[in-house]
Parts: C-alpha cells; sequence; structure tokens
C-alpha cells in the first residue's frame, strides 16, 4: 500500500517538474508578458519545436539553416517573416497553393493533416527561432492565413 | 584466479585479433554467383560468374547517354531516388553531397541516381535538381529513362527495392540504399543512405577499394 503512494509522489513529481515550461533555447520570448500570455507562448513554441522536429527537419535541417540550395533556409525567409500567408499556405497545401512560383525551386509537398492549431504552434515556432522575430501566432491568424491560399 | 585472469586475457587477445582483420580485409563481393558450364578440350567444367551489374543505357542531366562505358576504369556510388520525395530522400541527397564533397578531386569515383519517378522527374526536371544542389556531371550523374528498365536494374543488378506503390509517401517505395560498385561491374558494398555513419563506412570502403586498385 505504502508503496502505492510513493509512486504516486513520484508521479506527481514528474508531472509537476514537466510543467515548469522550459522555452526551447534557440527561440526568443518578448519581455515583460503577463504570465498567461507566456505560458501559452512558450507551450505553443514547445509543441511547435516538437512538429518541426518530425515535420520539417529533413528538409529544412535543425536549425533552419536549409540545405544547399534545394531546401530553403528558414533563417530571415521572406515568406515566412513578410508575407506569413506564403509560408501558411505551403505548409498546408504545398508549393502548388502558393500564388506566384518561387524561383525555379522544388515543390514542397503538402501537410494538409495539419491542424490550423498545429500549424499555428509551428509558425509560432519557426517565426521565433535561430534569430527569427515575428511574434506570437494564434490559431484564428492562421484560419486569416489560409483563406487566399490558391488552389490549383 | 589465475584462470580467470588467462580467460580475460585470451579475451583480449581474440578482440585484438578481430580490430586486425577488421582494418586489413578486403571488401566483400556481394549477390548471388551463377554457376555456368563450359568445355575446355572436350570436357565439361563448372565456371562460377558474380553478380555483375548489368548492361545499361539511361539519359543523364545534360540529355547525353550514360551506359556501363560512362563507368569504364571508375569505381562509383548508385541510389534510388525521387525529386517530389517527402520522406527520406532529403537526407540521402545530402549524404551522397558527403560523399561528392569528398572525392570531387578525384576522377576514379562517379555517382549515378536514378530517378524512380521518370514521368516527373524528366531531364529538364533533373537538370534543375543538380543545378539546385550544386553539382554536375560527370562526377554526378543523374539519369531518367524507361521505368521498367529502371526497376528491373534496380531490383536484378543492383539488388534494391524500387517501385511504383500507392500506399508509400509520395508514391514510391524505395529503399535509401548507397550501392558501391568496382571498376568490374561488383557490388561491394551496401550501405544506408539516410544514415551518416553508415555514409562514413562508406567513404572509407571507397578509400579502401581504390586503394586495392593501386597494388
Ligand atoms: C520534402 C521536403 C520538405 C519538407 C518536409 C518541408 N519543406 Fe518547406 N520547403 C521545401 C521546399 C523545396 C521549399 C521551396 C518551395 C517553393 O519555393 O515553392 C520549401 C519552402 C518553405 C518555406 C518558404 C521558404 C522561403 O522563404 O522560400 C517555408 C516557410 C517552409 N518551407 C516551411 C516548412 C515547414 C514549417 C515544414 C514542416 C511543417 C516544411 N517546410 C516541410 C521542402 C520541404
Amino acid at each position: 500500500m505504502s508503496n502505492n503512494y510513493l509512486f504516486l509522489f513520484f508521479y506527481l513529481f514528474l508531472v509537476l517538474s514537466c510543467n515548469s515550461y522550459q522555452k526551447p533555447v534557440e527561440s526568443q520570448l518578448p519581455e515583460n508578458l503577463d504570465e498567461a500570455y507566456k505560458m501559452k507562448y512558450t507551450q505553443y513554441l514547445i509543441q511547435g519545436k516538437i512538429l518541426y522536429n518530425t515535420n520539417c527537419t529533413h528538409c529544412h535541417q535543425n536549425s533552419g539553416e536549409g540545405f544547399r540550395k534545394l531546401y530553403p533556409a528558414l533563417i530571415g525567409s521572406a515568406a515566412l517573416m513578410v508575407d506569413m500567408s506564403q509560408a501558411a499556405c505551403l505548409i498546408k497545401y504545398g508549393t502548388k497553393a502558393t500564388r506566384k512560383a518561387l524561383n525555379q525551386n522544388i515543390a514542397m509537398p503538402a501537410q494538409a493533416e495539419l491542424s490550423n492549431l498545429e500549424i499555428a504552434e509551428i509558425l509560432t515556432y519557426i517565426g521565433n527561432s535561430w534569430g527569427n522575430q515575428s511574434g506570437f501566432i494564434s490559431v484564428s491568424q492562421v484560419e486569416t492565413l489560409l483563406v487566399d491560399c490558391a488552389t490549383y | 584466479m589465475m584462470r580467470k585472469h588467462i580467460e580475460i586475457g585470451c579475451l583480449f587477445l581474440l578482440l585484438g585479433a578481430c580490430q586486425e582483420i577488421k582494418t586489413n580485409f578486403e571488401l566483400p563481393i556481394l549477390g548471388r554467383n551463377q554457376i555456368a558450364t563450359k568445355e575446355v578440350n572436350g570436357i565439361f567444367i563448372k565456371d562460377t560468374i558474380p553478380h555483375r551489374i548489368a548492361d545499361f543505357s539511361f539519359i543523364n542531366q545534360d540529355s547525353a547517354v550514360i551506359t556501363n562505358a560512362s563507368f569504364k576504369d571508375k569505381i562509383y556510388v548508385a541510389d534510388f531516388f525521387f525529386i517530389n520525395c517527402p520522406s527520406i530522400c532529403p537526407e540521402m541527397s545530402k549524404q551522397m553531397y558527403r560523399v561528392y564533397e569528398e572525392f570531387l578531386e578525384n576522377e576514379n569515383v562517379g555517382l549515378l541516381s536514378h530517378t524512380i519517378d521518370p514521368t516527373y522527374d524528366t531531364v529538364a526536371a533533373l537538370a534543375n535538381y543538380a543545378r539546385l544542389l550544386g553539382v554536375s556531371s560527370p562526377k554526378w550523374e543523374f539519369v531518367t529513362g524507361d521505368k521498367d528498365q529502371i526497376y528491373d536494374i534496380g531490383e536484378t543488378s543492383y539488388m534494391v527495392v524500387a517501385n511504383e506503390d500507392e500506399n508509400a509517401p509520395g508514391g514510391f517505395i524505395h529503399s535509401g540504399a548507397f550501392l558501391l560498385i568496382d571498376k568490374e561491374r561488383r557490388v561491394r558494398g551496401v550501405y544506408d543512405g539516410t544514415i551518416a555513419s553508415q555514409v562514413d563506412l562508406l567513404i572509407k570502403d571507397i578509400n579502401r577499394l581504390l586503394s586495392s586498385y593501386e597494388q
């Protein structure tokens, strides 16, 4: 019986220690955020990193540096920083959905199975890591970003 | 007590011996041998013919015809990929690029990447791919051609899986293997082209195979 309690305490300890959110070291977090917002922001960065690592690193590499001219760098990417709808549309629908073909690149595949929440987390992560700074991206912002994707 | 020490000593000796063998061994010749009977002076004798890469003829990124003769007096690394491959090919390209850089100056080494999606990967598409990667022929040939011929040589000569499969990512099932082929068209090694340490080994084996020709 007492053994069970010990396990329970251990489990609680684990859960609690995981809960003290740590943002990924490569990500930026604006200062002076209120606690609730900061927590949500950090949560998006953490989730975004996990999603990025499973869905994007094999092309764009671990630190968003890209590979040769085949897979563009996400660091300082205009499609991400200047016109984020391009990035959102690319992620969801692939190259064929972007309005203009970006200079003769090979195509990025669609990842239509990603939810708007997941895209928001990914955009928050890649938009605020490795020196990129484009702020928090919410789910409703993603909805707006995806409105205009051309579908061929 | 003493016995234990001796046993441990033996173990080290054995391990040491293995180490020795490992650094000096000659690369194996892979594939199933064919047995042919031939007649010599009225007597039938059995002859083993080692597995060799069959004759092929494909078109490269510059529209040039590439055949076995293009790799005459060269050892080469072959693989199978396609441009719109969402899963393992990006890593394969990255790893093959390491081999490219390593042997850029060595004209005894070539690379041969076959597309398994010739419908989409036309000569122009392959040329664009090579341009984006920043590599060129004759060091790195990207070839396309008759689909059946590509699948056939993949399976029978290079012994890798390459086929259409609508359930696989991108619509094709294929292995990420890199094959090391010697000057006699024999397969001398198979490496997983998606794992950096396997490609480290490939680079070592290329050097080993090259030096076997110098003796
Ligand atoms: C199979 C390889 C591949 C995967 C996986 C992939 N991308 Fe891409 N990505 C590309 C290619 C190729 C381009 C260039 C596409 C174009 O120009 O149309 C690109 C372009 C982009 C761009 C625009 C960059 C610029 O400035 O030109 C962004 C942003 C991006 N990808 C983000 C992502 C994210 C986030 C993921 C994961 C959810 C991802 N990509 C997964 C291959 C990939």
